[in-house]
């Protein structure tokens, strides 16, 4: 929390996110630049990097961020994770229509940043560009985020109070942008520090929970995608059910020339979360949606989730690629302590992975020891991480 | 140097833990190595080996990796592909606690007969 500390250095807009999060969650000030330099079009930070930035600033007590003219440079000094402030029932935060990413790029972080807040978070995400469902843009749907990532936290030690309230669905609207969804985190489980996580046995899939979601379209893409995902789990698991989801779309003032009162329908689509649980509690998550574009049929997207189910087992470990993120960055911010982990190889060889071991190491966390599993058959290896032991600094002890 | 490690095995972890804090190759680069990959369209010059992939790397960043995507990019055609060949699906079948594949609901197979 010194103040003395010059700001990491990074460049690209690569990971921003994350580089953020660990920004907040270390205290320490990170200096970004060449965001987006040589994009003609629209250089510097996105419309929903902003947005995230100003959800950051929303969650936090003191912070501060500067922008310049063209938007690729940032600096942001991380203030303290306070959450909801005494008096503050909700914190509303409004994501604009040009917001081309699902809600699960701000929830992600958010849940991060959470259990190391001073008071428990309740945050509303609101707004003309809250995207629910999984998009092109590679964000995980919702549901998904409810089902396979705040599961996840349970293995350390945070479990109770965490709830994520779907509150109107969306898809994402035409272009990819924009949607009319509404979701309310609330995160009640502050903790001081983690707890070390040993998890070395990815166990067997015992069974397959989904959820299908139609938006303001026909119910009976639930039934369709249901059953041609079925057609390719079946064989696997006998335990497989996957819920569906039926809502209309949300209307949004879409006001005319003639008829300023207009209002349209926006959001509308369909799509599929599958989440496999192992006997050991390991989470595989797969996201399929119908593009904004339309003209796929809901037959390819059941099945095509369910191939990435499977792709997303294959690759095994104690951790799947989405979750992956968020498992190592808590087990770094946990107690001054070796956490191991069981990773596939083909998701510990990703490069989003090795790019977070780098901005761990740069925000000081040691580094990743890795050797390969007990079991050679299988292609994976563990990954042991020392804690940094830093964990709330916001909470009193007790 | 370079050229000796070229032959090796791939998905070691020790040139894992080695590679992944060496700040001079980027994740891509090191993803690319330790799975044993060889650079495809490699040019026949030794010399200018290095410079053709700096370059095809650097354009193709920009084409694909725009965003920071949670979940990876599939190629749903080569993927069903994938998983409709009976091999592969027998090679995760032991991922599951159901141990034989069941033709249909009243297969006389021990479904479901492993420790949960």
């Amino acid at each position: 929390m010194s103040e003395s500390q010059p700001p990491l250095r990074f460049t690209g807009h690569h990971s921003l996110a994350h580089r953020l999060v660990l920004s907040t969650l270390t205290g320490r000030a990170v200096h970004i630049s060449q965001i987006r330099p040589s994009l003609p079009s629209n250089p510097g930070l996105a419309p929903y990097e902003i947005s995230l930035l100003r959800l950051l600033e929303a969650v936090t007590n003191g912070a501060h961020i500067e922008i310049s003219y063209t938007g690729t440079i940032l600096l942001y000094k991380p203030g303290l994770i306070s959450g909801n402030a005494a008096g503050t029932s909700v914190i509303r935060h409004e994501i604009a229509a040009t917001c081309s990413r699902g809600v699960s790029y701000f929830l992600v972080p958010l849940a991060l940043l959470a259990p190391f807040s001073k008071a428990p978070f309740n945050v509303l995400l609101t707004g003309p560009g809250v995207i629910t469902s999984s998009t092109l843009s590679g964000d995980i749907s919702v549901d998904t985020v409810r089902t396979a990532i705040l599961p996840l936290y349970s293995k350390f030690g945070i479990d109770r109070n965490i709830e994520l309230r779907i509150l109107q669905r969306s898809n994402a609207g035409t272009h990819g942008r924009g949607g009319a969804g509404e979701v309310q985190m609330i995160f009640g489980h502050q903790i001081r520090l983690p707890k070390t996580l040993h998890f070395m046995n990815c166990g067997r899939i015992k069974r397959i929970r989904g959820v299908a979601y139609s938006t303001g379209v026909s119910g009976s893409n639930n039934a369709r995608m249901i059953d041609a995902a079925r057609g390719v789990l079946n064989p696997f698991a006998a335990d497989t059910y996957i819920f569906s989801d039926v809502s209309s779309a949300a209307l949004i003032a879409a006001p005319e020339k003639n008829n300023p009162g207009a209002k349209r329908k926006m959001g509308l689509g369909f799509g599929l979360s599958l989440v496999a649980e192992s006997s050991t509690g390991t989470l595989y998550s797969a996201d399929a949606a119908s593009p904004p574009a339309g003209g796929q049929p809901p037959e390819d997207i059941g099945q095509q989730c369910a191939y990435y189910l499977l792709e997303s087992i294959a690759r095994g470990g104690c951790a799947s690629l989405e979750a992956a993120p968020t498992m190592l960055t808590l087990m770094a911010m946990g107690s001054e302590d070796v956490g191991r982990i069981q990773l596939g190889k083909d998701v510990i060889g990703n490069e989003k992975i090795i790019q977070l071991a780098r901005d761990l190491n740069n925000f000081g966390a040691a580094g990743w020891g890795i050797r390969d599993a007990e079991d050679q058959s299988k292609d994976e290896v563990i990954v042991s991480i020392v804690g940094r032991g830093i964990g709330n600094v916001a909470r009193k002890i007790g | 140097a370079k050229k000796l490690h070229t032959v090796k095995i791939a998905y070691r972890a020790a040139d894992l833990s080695r590679m992944m804090y060496d700040e001079s190759l980027s994740p891509a680069d090191v993803v690319r190595q330790w799975s044993g990959q060889v650079v495809p369209d490699k040019g026949t010059e030794t010399g200018g080996e290095d410079t053709d992939e700096f370059f095809r790397k650097s354009r193709g960043e920009n084409e694909e990796d725009l965003d920071d995507r949670l979940t990876p990019k599939y190629d749903y055609q080569q993927l069903a592909q994938k998983w409709q060949d009976p091999e592969m699906i027998d090679s995760i079948r032991h991922r599951f606690t159901k141990a034989a594949l069941t033709s249909g609901a009243n297969d006389l197979g021990e479904g479901g007969d492993d420790d949960q």
